[in-house]
């Protein structure tokens, strides 16, 4: 009997334990947190969040696409500055109008992408930092007006590479098909997002927040939009502000190589710059150790420094030796600017060291881009060089405006008297145009034109705006605008007019856009 | 004697006149068999053998012994002089007794209502494969296995063709414990039995996840008796397939070659490579035939109350491949044990596996690594051989060079754990408790030095870093069961509440700038100087379901089951978190009818069924918005990072299940006495709302991978067919077995309205398979000035190659457009990656003491990119070249060759994306052979033991195929670019010597 008893006992027993086994699972075992990140549910609700959304729209330019590493190619070895002899043959291939693939990710997608990624980040500042409280009103309005320089700096490339794209104001989702919008569409939006931010940014930050855009960058960029469609006279009126600034705000550096070193930084001569640092040495993801160097060094950097990519077109070298400088000796941006094999003979007041060391033999007659490498200041590249970028610097700003007033009727002495303060930089010392075997360029609005177009190759080369700027000469439209490039650089044996101005819309954005968008034409 | 106990049953009969008979009796496999009766023909005199197969008998003369047993037919001998008799017992009835394990309980083989394949756990290991996957291939239908040579790696497999995008992986069960594989950690010894279940019925019972398949795998108990000692020990020889690469002279024949030609056409104005007195063989630097040691003890044994299983093994291969090997030491302990209604089992196993993997893809670096090149070079940073500008351009890598300067290992330890307690509260009705665990704990470490393994590469500091990742896994099930019989019906079932989550975390921290003293670095973090960065994070997800399974069999004629299963996960939104999976099945055992009067057909079953399962391979939030908080920037004059936040990805916020609808239909026969076995089955299945990451517009800003939708459509349908021959001629006894499966797999819908998918060498259409070869369509080579002059489209216009005319020898492209150019939009599909059938094929034989298997295994009809073959004939760049087989040399060479012109600096004939480099990938191997020999049992009580066998054995030794790259069986798991052979690990050929004990 008992032993029944305690069968049954046992058997009840097992019973409620399994049953309270069956209950105890309750469904909200299944609401598992994610503790990596907050949601966008749980965001963009504070002051802080705003602040660190613009951060992260910042953060864009240290992406391969920028001028940290691709862009250059586009704009400086496409141009007659440079040329690219690189083994793997199809990123050379596009510095050369070479395009077979449209796809091809490190000659045309990567910009595409890091420009819309750019502007996605601006467009979420945008849509939802209106909605935060603040404390303080103004602090909000900077924050919207950085996003809005940051949007236009995205559009502006996007208008120059490939002359249309999609407008995206506002973030999207997945389901989103781009609408086509054409290049006037897309200045004029370059033109409203920088005149608005212009009238918030300040001229100047604490210097915690040095490297922001400041008011100067704003209208700098903005006067180079107007350029770009001929608007001269707008650009001007941009450029007598940033002019009137000088001695106060803005000016030429002495030495000429303190503008592309990491000791002189954020000086009066940079207006808008990529603050470099080498302090993360991760690679170029959307990690907290993400990389935020200057990557092109390696890449133009003779072998077996650096991959050597790209290299200098060798015309400079005479270009620049035909003047002497008041002292009787070349032109010092020449050596700042090129490495070359006749480098020491020309230079003998300077070190003939490239790296460390002698012109090597198989350097042969190459000649290399020194402008920013590292080899001021050691004897190795890497992917994490320390001097900031100069996106705009005044001197840029002085030819401009030369070239607005020449261009909207203004006086030659006037417009060269902006020229000679770049050619008699302290450390270049070069006579003024009128004392100089330049001096015909004074008896017309077209000879001065065209002995500007030289002047800025000489100040600006390798510093992302030949391309720009021969687009907005039309050389690139007209067969005589060819030809003289192609006695500079043969590359232009393959430009065809009327084609490769601007690059293809990446295909694979046409294809996938039911389409809304059409590739460029000839392509 | 011994301790061994006599058989009864001994009858009166005269001594003086009977002789005594011993000997004793064994399986096909050489396994003893107890219980087998032996009987003195016409009379009921006879024994039985004991649990060691012996037995001992007294016979009158002129005696013939019959030996039966159920399942294994009878043998007769005659007795005549001998007094041992040993005898070898097939078995006949195919197994169908034989109990299989599906999920949540077990069924008679020949009461399957589903498609189960039974993997015979000796043929498996036979290949002697260090992991469970690599051992199953050919060895059972509708399961693709493909396989690499890689130490520590695994194979990869896919059942019934592929039904997602993304992780085609089926489901394991291991002992109960549900998990995401068995992996190289995974002894692939202590394995007893393996089912792959293939279809609904039979999987629906693991609901959400189980639309890829499962696989069950059983590990071995304790059978009752005495202690058993169970030794395996295994050495092998393996070595790499080679590629026929060109030696220095060769090389540089070729090479001026073709910078002659490019000079010729102008597209290069250097002159040609001042190639440097060096002759390295590159694969004679990084391969060599690799030892492999496998030992295995096992000991089991049990009685009526329990049983126990304790084995221990350590299985090393040094590696065929420099930079590469690996270690395992695994051991294990099942027990199992009942009082009254109350019954328990645990398995626990333990492994720790030292991997070393490589940093480098070197069979892509000993063809890139040009000839002229040394191994070691002391004016090299690190001193190492490697590309230079004047003599060897090439941004090859070294893979000596990489390998020593980046130190890597893995070691991985692994506890496996299930328990299970069970009660028979009624005869009809139980209850069972099972859990299980299955954690993971993965130490990493990386170190570079300092040096350069290429040519202009950039500087790097020594870096060392760590990597702790810890996973969690963890199981509670409960279970009813019931089983009841009445009259001719039968029915039994499982309901059930089950929960598994998984927690996984990952820790980490790397240094910059160690010190290098007296020759060595410091690698531990704290001798790092600079540059100190960490990384922690999370990943977690939860699962619970509801399960139930009815059977119902009337008569042994008439099957009917029922499976439903309702799973909620955390890693769908809440509005989509819970489903409902289900199937239907039926059999008919047509030879138990009445009408059914054959003489030749021993049993003939058609079985049918349908079922939807369910398939969330994916991330635990992905359908959850987030705010990427790791973001950095730059400000301020002292250049100090700042940080940054925003949302990097963008998500669909309602993703749900992929669902798979699959119908079965098959049909089981054995004939002739059970000596032929034969199943059939078709199947078709339709995956629906599959998740797929469909590039979005690259205008929506998003990063980090193209957000999931379920927006695909897939469908699979596949005809399988296997049949088994046992049988006995004279002293042989002799078995054979062929299966054969097909395949087609069709895109239904691709998502996001799109029609087409595009990759650089493959198209996928709606109404066609994925990732068919779409390539530019060569058609011979320019040979005279007319063949140029001919070439103008339609218009007439002269289409041109990469803008320019060809010329003689020049590849001729098809200018499918007809647009007078030759681009990317002139592909055409030119092949298709899938094979038109797969075979396996076994056979067996034993005679006397020794025995005899090969297993074969094939595909046919499949095409193949060579990868190796087009970095190998890569003339526009410096590479090694692969030898030109005689008649097939460059045009510049040989006019009447079919291979063009080879010119440096210009890709016109040397495309990545042409059919040029597309074969047919077609082969038959054999991927086994083995002979062995098992000492008698004379020679064996002599020394103490049961079971003495030596075996040699061979894997993969004989290839037929047309295939030129190394090996046409590899692994690529991208679904929309399978067949592309990208010099990923090819097969290890290996040699290997065994041998097992039992005493």
């Amino acid at each position: 009997m008992i032993e029944k008893k305690m069968k049954k006992i046992q058997y009840i027993a097992l019973l409620a334990l399994g049953f309270s086994l069956f209950s105890a699972c309750k469904k909200d075992l299944l609401d598992v947190k994610n503790p990596n990140e907050p949601t966008t549910e749980t965001f963009w609700k504070t002051e802080e969040d705003a602040q660190k959304g613009i951060n992260a729209a910042y953060s864009r330019l240290y992406k391969e696409g920028t001028w940290m590493r691709w862009l250059s190619f586009r704009y400086d070895l496409s141009s007659d500055e440079g040329w690219s002899t690189s083994p793997w043959n199809e990123l050379g291939d596009w510095t050369r109008f070479n395009y077979v693939n449209y796809n091809f990710f490190e000659g045309n997608n990567v910009h595409w992408q890091d420009f819309y990624v750019g502007i996605f980040r601006a467009n979420q500042v945008l849509k939802y930092v209106p909605d935060i409280e603040f404390t303080n009103e103004e602090k909000k309005d900077l924050i919207l007006a950085q996003a809005q320089f940051l949007r236009a700096l995205w559009y502006f490339q996007i208008a120059i590479l490939w002359e249309k794209g999609a407008l995206v104001l506002e973030p999207t989702d997945a389901s989103y098909v781009p609408e086509e919008s054409s290049e006037e569409a897309i200045w004029a939006q370059v033109e409203k997002d920088l005149q608005e931010s212009a009238t918030v940014l300040p001229e100047k930050w604490g210097d915690a927040d040095v490297g922001r855009a400041t008011v100067g960058a704003a209208k700098a960029l903005l006067a180079k939009a107007y350029m770009q469609q001929h608007k001269y006279q707008e650009a001007k009126t941009e450029l007598d502000w940033l002019i009137g600034k000088e001695g106060t705000l803005y000016g030429l550096m002495d030495e000429y190589l303190d503008n592309f070193t990491q000791y002189k930084e954020n000086n009066k001569e940079g207006i808008f710059e990529i603050q470099f640092s080498d302090e993360n040495k991760g690679g170029t993801g959307e990690d907290a150790s993400m990389a935020t160097g200057f990557q092109r060094t390696q890449f133009y950097a003779p072998s077996p420094i650096g991959w050597q990519d790209g290299k200098a077109r060798p015309w400079f070298i005479n270009e620049y030796k035909k003047e002497k400088n008041l002292d009787g000796t070349n032109d010092i941006r020449l050596y700042y600017n090129l490495y070359y094999k006749g480098s020491a003979a020309d230079f003998p007041a300077e070190s003939p060291l490239v790296y460390g060391r002698s012109w090597q033999n198989d350097w042969g007659d190459q000649t290399y881009v020194r402008k920013y490498s590292t080899g001021y200041y050691r004897d190795i590249e890497d992917y994490f060089a320390p001097n900031n970028y100069r996106i705009i610097r005044y001197a840029d700003i002085l030819l401009m405006y030369a070239e607005c007033i020449a261009e909207t009727g203004g006086s030659l002495t006037e417009a060269a008297s902006y020229v000679n303060k770049v050619r008699q930089r302290p450390s270049v010392n070069l006579p003024t145009l009128q004392n100089s075997i330049f001096k015909n360029a004074l008896n017309s609005k077209a000879e001065f034109l065209k002995r500007l177009q030289m002047e800025r190759s000489l100040e600006l080369c390798f510093e992302g705006w030949r391309w720009i700027d021969l687009k907005r000469w039309g050389m690139l439209d007209t067969q005589e605008g060819i030809d003289e490039l192609k006695s500079r650089d043969a590359d232009f044996n393959n430009f065809i007019i009327g084609k490769h101005s601007r690059l293809p819309i990446p295909q694979i954005e046409v294809d996938n856009s039911g389409g809304k968008l059409t590739q460029n034409p000839k392509y | 004697m011994g301790e061994r106990a006599l058989g009864t049953k001994v009858m009166a009969i005269p001594l003086a006149q009977q002789q005594k008979v011993e000997g004793r009796v064994v399986d096909e496999q050489g396994n003893a068999l107890a219980g087998i009766s032996i009987l003195v023909k016409g009379t009921q005199q006879g024994t039985t053998t004991n649990e060691d197969g012996y037995y001992t008998l007294n016979v009158p003369p002129n005696a013939v012994l019959v030996y039966t047993y159920v399942g294994y037919g009878s043998q007769e001998e005659t007795v005549g002089t001998r007094t041992t008799i040993n005898v070898t017992l097939m078995s006949t009835q195919q197994d169908l007794e034989e109990v299989v394990v599906i999920g949540y309980g077990e069924v008679k083989k020949k009461d399957l209502t589903g498609a189960v394949s039974v993997i015979n756990t000796k043929d498996m290991v036979k290949t002697g494969s260090p992991t469970i996957g690599q051992s199953i291939q050919g060895l059972a239908t509708g399961v693709n296995v493909r396989n690499t040579g890689n130490a520590g790696g695994d194979a990869s497999i896919e059942i019934r063709g592929v039904g997602t995008l993304r992780d085609n992986n089926p489901l394991w069960v291991i002992d109960g414990m549900i998990t995401s594989g068995a992996g190289a950690d995974f002894n692939p010894n202590d394995v007893e039995s393996i089912q792959i279940l293939k279809d609904a019925s039979a999987a629906a019972i693991y609901g959400s996840r189980a639309a890829n398949g499962v696989i069950i795998v059983t590990t071995k108990k304790g059978a009752n008796g005495p202690m058993k000692v169970d030794v395996n020990v295994r050495q092998s020889f393996d070595w790499s397939p080679k590629y026929d690469l060109m030696d220095a002279s060769e090389y540089k024949k070729y090479n001026d070659m073709a910078y002659q030609e490019g000079i010729k056409d102008g597209v290069w104005n250097g002159g040609l490579q001042q190639h440097a007195d060096y002759d390295t063989d590159w694969q004679k630097e990084t391969l060599k035939t690799a030892l492999i040691q496998d030992y295995n003890v096992a000991l089991s044994g049990g009685n009526e109350v329990g049983n126990y299983y304790v084995s221990g093994g350590y299985y090393n291969n040094e590696g065929m491949m420099y930079g590469n090997s690996f270690d395992r030491y695994s051991f294990r302990v099942n027990t199992s044990g009942r009082k009254g209604i109350f019954s328990f089992g645990e398995t626990v196993s333990l492994a720790q596996t030292e991997r070393d993997p490589l940093q480098t893809t070197p069979y892509v670096d000993v063809i890139r690594m040009l000839p002229t090149i040394p191994l070691r070079d002391p004016s090299n940073p690190g001193g190492y051989g490697y590309g230079n500008e004047s003599n060897a351009r090439t941004f090859g890598t070294n893979p000596i060079a990489r390998e020593d300067l980046e130190d890597t290992h893995t070691t991985i330890y692994r506890i496996r754990g299930s328990f299970w307690g069970q009660a028979q509260l009624t005869k009809w009705l139980s209850y069972k408790l099972n859990t299980g665990i299955d954690y993971i704990f993965d130490d990493y470490r990386y170190f570079r030095g300092q040096g350069n393994w290429t040519m202009n590469q950039e500087f790097r500091d020594p870096t060392g870093s760590k990597n702790r990742v810890k996973e969690l896994n963890r199981l509670v099930e409960n279970t009813l069961n019931f089983n009841k019989d009445f009259d001719k019906h039968h029915i039994d079932g499982v309901a059930g509440l089950t929960y598994q989550d998984y927690y996984r975390e990952e820790v980490g921290a790397q240094r910059l700038k160690f010190p290098l003293l007296s020759g060595g670095y410091i690698t531990v973090l704290d001798a790092g100087q600079s540059n100190q960065t960490n990384w922690n994070s999370i990943g977690e997800y939860a699962l619970i379901s509801y399960l139930a399974r009815a059977n119902y069999i009337y008569d042994e004629k008439y099957f009917l089951t029922a499976t439903f299963r309702r799973d909620g996960t955390s890693k769908l939104g809440p509005a989509n978190r819970w489903d409902n999976f289900y199937s239907v099945s039926g059999a008919w055992r047509i030879s138990n009818e009445a009408f059914f009067n054959s003489n030749l057909i021993d049993d003939l079953k058609l079985r049918a069924n349908y079922g939807q399962l369910g398939n969330a391979a994916i991330g635990n939030w992905d359908y959850l918005g987030t705010i990427n908080p790791n973001i950095v920037t730059v400000f301020g004059v002292d250049q100090n990072l700042v940080n940054g936040a925003t949302q990097v990805k963008i998500v669909n916020s309602d993703l749900r299940w992929e669902k798979s609808q699959q119908v079965n239909i098959g049909l089981d026969a054995a004939f002739l006495n059970n000596r032929l076995g034969m199943t059939i089955e078709y199947y078709n299945a339709k995956t629906t709302d599959v998740l797929t990451a469909m590039p979005i517009s690259m205008t929506t800003g998003n990063q980090g991978g193209a957000p999931l939708a379920n927006a695909a459509s897939l469908k699979n349908t596949g005809v399988e067919i296997s049949a088994n021959w046992k049988d006995k001629v004279g002293d042989v006894n002799y078995s054979l077995g062929a299966n054969i499966t097909t395949l087609s797999n069709k895109i239904l819908a691709l998502g996001y309205g799109n029609q087409v998918f595009y990759t650089g060498q493959t198209r996928s259409e709606i109404g066609r398979s994925l990732g068919e070869y779409y390539l530019l369509k060569t058609d011979g080579l320019f040979r005279s000035q007319e063949d140029i002059d001919r070439y103008v489209n339609s218009e007439g216009v002269p289409i041109t190659i990469e803008g320019k005319r060809p010329q003689l020898g020049d590849l001729r492209y098809i200018d499918t457009d007809d647009n007078g150019q030759i681009t990317t939009n002139d592909r055409q599909i030119v092949g298709s990656p899938w094979a038109d059938f797969q075979i396996g094929f076994n056979a067996g034989a034993s005679w006397k003491n020794f025995d005899f298997s090969m297993m074969w295994y094939g595909q046919f009809g499949n095409d193949v990119l060579n990868g190796a073959m087009r970095q190998g004939r890569l003339f526009a760049d410096n590479s090694n070249y692969i030898r030109f087989e005689k008649g097939h040399e460059p045009y510049q060479e040989n006019p009447d060759s079919d291979f063009p012109r080879i010119i440096y600096a210009d890709t016109r004939n040397t495309r990545g994306d042409t059919d040029l480099w597309l074969e047919d990938g077609s082969y038959i191997r054999m991927r086994n052979v083995q002979l062995g020999y098992t000492f008698s049992s004379n020679t064996l009580t002599k020394i103490g033991l049961n079971n003495l066998r030596f075996y040699v054995s061979g894997n993969n030794l004989i290839t037929i195929t047309k295939y030129k790259g190394l090996d046409p069986d590899f692994i690529n798991t991208d679904v929309w670019d399978r067949g592309t052979d990208n010099m990923g690990f090819p097969n290890a050929r290996t040699v290997m010597f065994g041998l097992q004990v039992n005493f």
